[in-house]
């Protein structure tokens, strides 16, 4: 060995010799290529614009859908091709990705990169967890609290015991007001660490808003339950008085009295401070086809006292001058199709506890007409 | 008004039983161990179960030690009604008022023949209550809650705990887990065995402590409907702790939150309107018409009990004025037919309804009562 080295051992002089050579070559090799210019660099004048190109030196992040630099794509590839890389390989660099973008709080690019983790399927429980758990992240800081949840759900399954996705599934499960869930979550972190501060704060808020709820429900029940037995008492009364209601005896609701036209909505049929009941009416004039609506009946007066009211004033519609009180004829239909009669001096009391007289839709009605007049007389007939 | 957690007199030691007997006993003994056959101890066990029927029995198979050790072994035994017999027996002599002074006191002489000896009984207990597989956890259960009666043997009992791998977290731990036991035992015996044990201030001090979370983890029972035991332990256990008046504040306090808790079972489905209702603590607010009282009369006057400890101190005492406690009270009394929680409501009525000027002083317990005085209400209680 050693004689060999020796053997082969250059002088100072011998290396010179041989350095002056080899530059010698090179020079002439370089003579001897064909002069050309150097074309293939950035040009002068643009070569900032070149630099911002190259994937190692540009500053922003392309723009999705902007032609890329073959560079960039190759690298692209070399990261996340599926064919070039391992799933698990590819999952981190999605993951890392994300983590970036999250850094700089853009959540939505950070779940696309997430998501694109997430599908690349690596298997590996705490690589998939953890980017269920950062997608939920990046949702919470969006305020998109249910996909937040669901992405908690997600990684809690990979990962049963993972602190900060069950802290955050039980922030989530109080922002969507699933308090039940919440305190759940709660327990489950504080049966990891016992004296999480916040999330000890959390279950607090979480069982008074419960108790909230539940004090809320049960006053709104036992208000319910109140109001039905005051309409149960109201209608017996109203049954007392004699007056037949459809699908009266069907269930007692209030519902059954509730006036159906719109212009009577607010006048359902009420007891006054006498106990008098109050009622809606309808007065219907078939030669017109005209309505007239009485928003407050009271049992107690009569017709004329209420017809009175109503012709005070002649009423546009009737150009003849024909409508008065005493010129009309009252009539009601009764179950059976046929036709009742009313008196002036009848209160509505009165007509309203007859037998074959039901109130339908929480209102009374009666048909008006001229006595012996044309329209009478074709009303009857048709009748 | 000083009441004391409650704990029964310590007995003395029993007589000697007749020679006959003791000789008797000791026949038995070759047949109560892990290695004997099956059918003899079958036998054994299903003579000495009968004799433990009688308080006469209990005495003189309490005074033979070794008999008390080979029970004790036998909670180890493979067969199972082998096993179940053994811990009958034992919740038998546990439930004498000698019992726990002779139990817990098993020495280390006598050991069974081919066999290490046995742990002491309250190990051997927890061992079971700990396996989830066990077939006498409940049993041992009742054992350890017999065991710890009065003051003395809970003292004796607290110091046999230390020595086991076992603590008082582990035992809340498994108490508060729904069906830790996979063959059906429920564990509620361990409530009453808690309250048993809070006579002692230790235990006391362990269940105030502020930096765990065990009362709040136990506060869920008072409403427990599934098991009296369970509900009236921890009642128990509740108002024994309500007697530590410097934890009182924290017990009313938003971190434990004890007294809707407290009034909750008191409650019926009486309604109030809407002013009294806002006073109230949430949970006690517009109760639907379905709400049942307690329906045992010494949890209520337990219950009753905790909250006229919670009146010691003058701000706690204001605070339960203000969440209207005294509205709960009034129905109770109305619907109450008990003498004895009639006179416990009545009492606590009495300070709710006096101003702090008329009580003019902070701690009730304070207040020097004069012995006579004293005496004539010794009297009226009983």
């Amino acid at each position: 060995m050693e004689n060999k080295t020796e053997n082969n051992k250059m002088t100072d002089e011998e290396r010179l010799e041989l350095a002056a050579k080899l530059d010698k070559e090179l020079d002439e090799f370089i003579n001897s290529l064909p002069k050309k210019k150097y074309e293939d660099g950035w040009p002068e004048d643009r070569w900032e614009e070149e630099m911002e190109k190259h994937p190692f030196f540009m500053t922003k992040t392309p723009e999705p859908g902007a032609e890329l630099h073959p560079l960039y794509e190759g690298l692209q590839k070399l990261k996340y091709d599926p064919e070039e890389n391992e799933p698990e390989d590819l999952a981190t660099s999605y993951k890392e990705d994300g983590n970036f973008n999250f850094k700089y709080k853009n959540y939505r690019l950070a779940i696309l990169s997430y998501t694109e983790g997430i599908k690349a399927k690596c298997g590996n429980p705490d690589i998939e967890a953890t980017l269920y758990n950062n997608r939920s992240a990046a949702h919470y800081f969006l305020g998109d609290y249910r996909s937040s949840l669901k992405d908690c759900e997600f990684a809690l399954k990979m990962k049963p015991t993972h602190e900060k996705a069950l802290s955050r599934a039980a922030q989530c499960c109080y922002e969507c007001k699933k308090f039940d869930l919440a305190v759940e979550y709660c327990d489950k972190v504080l049966d990891i660490q016992k004296t999480h501060k916040s999330i000890i704060d959390l279950r607090r808020k979480c069982i008074q808003s419960l108790k909230l709820k539940e004090r809320n429900d049960r006053k709104k029940n036992q208000e319910e339950k109140k109001k039905m037995s005051e309409e149960e008492t109201f209608f017996e009364e109203i049954l007392r008085c004699g007056v037949t209601i459809e699908g009266g005896l069907g269930g007692l609701s209030l519902e059954k009295l509730e006036p159906c036209f719109p212009q009577l909505a607010a006048h359902r049929v009420h007891f006054d401070e006498n106990k008098h009941l109050v009622w809606p009416v309808v007065f219907l004039y078939p030669e017109y086809k005209i309505m007239d609506y009485i928003q407050e009946f009271n049992e107690t007066q009569t017709f004329e006292e209420q017809l009175l009211q109503v012709f005070e004033c002649s009423p546009e519609w009737d150009r003849e001058k024909k409508y008065s009180p005493d010129s009309l004829n009252i009539y009601f239909e009764n179950p059976k199709k046929k036709l009742g009669t009313v008196k002036l001096c009848d209160t509505l009391g009165m007509v309203l506890a007859l037998k074959d007289y039901v109130v339908k839709g929480g209102t009374p009605s009666f048909i008006l007409l001229v006595r012996n007049s044309p329209a009478e007389n074709r009303f009857l007939e048709n009748y | 008004m000083d009441w004391k957690p409650r704990h029964e007199e310590r007995s003395g030691t029993l007589p000697q039983p007749s020679q006959e007997t003791v000789k008797n006993l000791k026949e038995l003994l070759k047949f109560l161990q892990l290695g004997a056959r099956l059918d003899l101890k079958a036998l054994a066990l299903e003579s000495l179960l009968a004799m433990t029927g009688s308080e006469d029995g209990i005495k003189s198979v309490l005074c033979v030690e070794e008999i008390l050790v080979s029970l004790v072994g036998l909670l180890e035994d493979n067969s199972e009604p082998i096993a179940k017999d053994s811990a009958a027996c034992l919740i038998n002599l546990s439930a004498d008022i000698h019992g726990p002074t002779y139990l817990l006191n098993l020495s280390k002489n006598y050991c069974p023949p081919l066999q290490s000896s046995p742990d002491t009984i309250v190990k051997e207990c927890l061992k079971h209550i700990f396996n989830k597989e066990s077939n006498i956890a409940d049993e041992c259960c009742m054992i350890l809650s017999n065991l710890s009666r009065d003051e003395h043997s809970v003292g004796l009992m607290f110091d046999l705990l230390k020595e086991t791998q076992y603590g008082f977290d582990d035992i809340i731990n498994i108490f508060t887990k729904v069906d830790y036991n996979t063959r059906g035992a429920k564990l509620n015996y361990l409530g009453p065995w808690l309250s048993n044990m809070t006579q002692d201030q230790r235990v006391r001090e362990y269940i105030l402590d502020p930096e765990k979370c065990v009362i709040q983890r136990l506060l869920p029972y008072t409403e427990y409907k599934e098991s009296i035991v369970r509900r009236g332990g921890i009642i128990g256990t509740l108002r024994n702790c309500c007697f530590e008046v410097l934890s009182n504040q924290w017990l009313l306090s938003e971190e434990v939150d004890i007294l809707p808790r407290l009034l909750l079972p008191l409650a019926g489905n009486e309604e109030f309107d809407d002013e009294d209702n806002d006073k109230l603590p949430l949970e006690l607010q517009y109760l639907p018409e379905d709400k049942m009282r307690e329906p045992d009369p010494d949890i209520r006057k337990m219950l009753i009990e905790a909250i006229t400890q919670l009146c010691t101190e003058k701000q706690n005492r204001k605070y339960i004025r203000d969440k209207n406690a005294y509205v709960i009270l009034r129905e109770l009394h109305t619907w109450e037919k008990d003498a004895a929680v009639l006179t416990a409501c009545e009492n606590l009525v009495d300070i709710l309804i006096r101003t702090e000027d008329e009580i003019g002083c902070d701690n009730l317990k304070e207040v020097d009562i004069p012995e006579d005085i004293a005496e004539k209400f010794q009297k009226l209680d009983v």
